[in-house]
């Protein structure tokens, strides 16, 4: 028995020391990067604050005072600092919007992409494994997916299905699974012809099983690098429609609604379009060189042993 | 051992690809047997059917190449009248195999004694673990485990001679050498306890050194657990210091088989001849190389009558029309080839050691 111990007892140790340096190696290689590490504080920065929102300011995002009404920034003559960034056209605290904004932001992000991992590589792995006709079907449907300029598609699906946050969602998620799908089945492709897959099969596992626990684990780095990357991009896009008006409706704070409300009053108000503008252009940026500086640090092929 | 019921019996097996050449009998007619604990050598050219006839066994041929006829017969059983399911029973667990690249063999995304532990639970041995969880890795930290099970694997581990089996437990197969790797591989292998283990070429990717310990390690395998082995290669040294008996194959067909001895000393089949010709060796005697002619047939158009034919030295108009029946020694020594028929008699069909395809004409 006291063997037994011994025998856990090392392999926990040794596991430990493998997280550990995994670990290390991890901040290293991020202390390595600063601007990768700058874009990973801002991201971490921005989750917080959608998170923190409430606790963070104590103004209302959605009711103000008119008799607040363009309140230039604190910095700027007659500014107050109880509106760092001034106020809009409806007396509200810009500030406090953008941080509220923040959540539609990320929310849209975050399960537009969330749902285009799952349904795409699902997808994907069993069209690039199965091949024949699941692969012909789907591939046909996702290239004619492709045939639409993703903005014009999500125009047309949002004036049919009609504005609102789940219905975003449902029109960004539709097409945005085929860049997934693409990828796993490309990758799947790859590794099924690999002998450790046939291995599989000479040990007696089903292709179910091999799949999901042979070959997924395999693939899964990559898209999740691009899972990052394409965060970005559908933020861009939920903030394009809510400035069309399609995506989220005034008075929820939403970064593309506010840019284009304060569109009318640029010259009056300069900082009532320009704050939102540059929390996406800033929240993009920085999800950006993070997702791509993860991939560099990750991706075991770019990775000197 | 001859009058015992075989373990694995291959009847006239016969496996084809249609090709846009026509079909391609890629196995065409085998007919073997494999006794409990025996190492039987497969030896022959690159694309001879060496490996499909393994693959035969393990009913892994793809679509659109099929078996078409013969049977496999395992403990009794017919393999090709099992369904899926009960075919991936036999796969792993009775049959195992060992491959010619060890590296790409192994699941780059795994710790190497975590894929030696999943093959003990894909045929229930025990109970799955953190490599069948949909659950992150890192969280198998705090979940408590066996530890007969992880003993077990380490016990393999250094059953196949991977030193310090604690540390190597958790390493990832690209930071193994390639004679470890193979090791590792051949745990995987063995972690079922199978009563055969194909060897497809496992010594190919090695230097010479480790190719002799991987050897002996089979070998040993074989002595100690008595686990049947199958090793295929194209190695006729290789095979006939490994094996007891030695079948040749030739174009899809087995031209000669019998022990390791006689098919080395006193080869009947004018191909077997050729190879062991074409073999450089040092010693005294100073020898050309002599390198068969010609190329191994279209697999799409053999010749009729004796595959060989075309290339060999010897051949007669009769060996062109054939058919070419096997002719065997009192010892159960056979070859198929009409000029082998002169110093041995007919095969009559009654011999154990071999039951070689009679062509249907």
């Amino acid at each position: 028995m006291p063997e037994r111990a011994t025998y856990w007892g090392e392999a926990s140790r040794v596991r430990l020391r493998l997280w550990r340096r995994a670990f290390a190696e991890f901040s290293y290689a991020l202390w390595q990067r600063p601007i990768v590490l700058m874009g990973g504080i801002l991201v971490l920065a921005f989750l917080l604050a959608a998170l923190l929102a409430g606790q963070i300011t104590s103004h209302n995002p959605m009711r103000g005072s008119l008799l607040l009404r363009f309140e230039p920034p604190a910095w700027q003559a007659g500014g107050k600092w109880a509106y760092p960034l001034g106020t809009d056209d409806q007396g509200r605290d810009l500030l406090t919007r953008i941080i509220f904004g923040t959540r539609v932001s990320l929310a849209v992000g975050v399960l537009t992409v969330g749902i285009s991992v799952v349904v795409g590589t699902v997808l994907g792995a069993a069209a690039g494994y199965y091949r024949g006709w699941l692969d012909e079907l789907v591939s046909r449907f996702a290239d004619l997916l492709l045939a639409f300029p993703f903005l014009i598609f999500a125009i047309g699906v949002m004036a049919f299905l009609g504005p609102g946050f789940p219905n975003l969602v449902m029109a960004l998620a539709f097409k945005g699974w085929v860049e997934f799908f693409r990828l796993a089945r490309g990758e799947m492709l790859a590794e099924r012809a690999k002998e450790y897959v046939f291995a599989a099969r000479v040990a007696g596992q089903g292709h179910a099983a091999i799949i999901a626990s042979e070959i997924l684990p395999n693939i899964i780095q990559s898209v999740f690098v691009l899972g990052t990357l394409r965060l970005g991009y559908m933020i861009i896009m939920e903030a394009s429609l809510s400035f069309i008006g399609l995506g989220i409706q005034p008075p929820t704070p939403a970064w593309g609604s506010m840019v284009a409300s304060g569109r009318d009053y640029m010259l009056r108000a300069w900082w009532v379009a320009t704050f939102p503008g540059l929390a996406i252009l800033l929240l993009v940026m920085a999800i950006n060189v993070f997702g791509e500086g993860l991939r560099d640090i990750l991706d075991p092929r770019l990775k000197i042993e | 051992m001859s009058d015992a019921q075989p373990l694995l019996e291959l009847v006239d097996l016969e496996t084809v690809f249609p090709t846009r050449r026509g079909l391609v009998r890629a196995v065409a007619g085998v007919s073997l047997r494999l006794q409990g604990g025996e190492i039987l050598g497969i030896v022959g050219e690159s694309g001879c059917g060496k490996s499909v006839t393994l693959l035969s066994i393990l009913g892994l041929i793809s679509s659109p190449g099929q078996i078409r006829g013969g049977q496999i017969i395992f403990q009794r059983r017919d393999l090709l009248a099992l369904s899926a399911r009960q075919m991936r029973q036999v796969r792993g667990k009775d049959i195992a195999m060992v491959f010619q690249d060890p590296l790409s063999t192994l699941n780059p995304a795994f710790p190497v004694g975590e894929q030696i532990r999943e093959s003990l639970y894909i045929h229930g041995i025990s109970s799955p673990g953190p490599h069948a969880s949909p659950q992150p890795r890192g969280w198998a930290l705090r979940r408590a485990r066996p530890a007969s099970e992880k003993e077990r694997v380490l016990r393999l581990m250094s059953e196949v001679g991977i030193s310090s089996p604690m540390d190597r437990y958790r390493e990832y197969p690209h930071q193994f050498s390639g004679g470890m790797q193979q090791r590792a591989l051949i745990a995987i292998a063995l972690a079922c306890e199978p009563k055969v283990l194909l060897a497809d070429e496992p010594t190919t990717s090695l230097d010479v050194t480790i190719q002799a310990q991987i050897m002996d390690l089979l070998r040993r395998i074989n002595r100690e657990h008595g686990t049947a082995i199958i090793l295929v290669t194209h190695n006729l040294d290789l095979g006939a210091e490994f094996c007891e008996r030695i079948a040749v194959m030739y174009a899809g067909q087995l031209v000669e088989m019998g022990t390791a001895e006689e098919v080395i000393e006193s080869p009947r089949h004018p191909y077997t001849r050729g190879l062991l010709t074409c073999i450089p060796r040092i010693s005294a005697e100073r020898r050309r190389i002599r390198p068969i002619p010609g190329a191994v047939p279209d697999l799409a158009a053999v010749p009729p009558g004796c595959a060989f034919a075309p290339r060999c030295e010897k051949a007669r108009p009769a060996c062109q029309t054939g058919p070419i029946l096997p002719f065997e020694t009192e010892t159960g020594h056979w070859a198929r080839c009409l000029d082998g028929g002169r110093n041995g008699r007919r095969w009559d069909g009654t011999s154990n050691a071999a039951s070689p395809h009679q062509p249907s004409e």
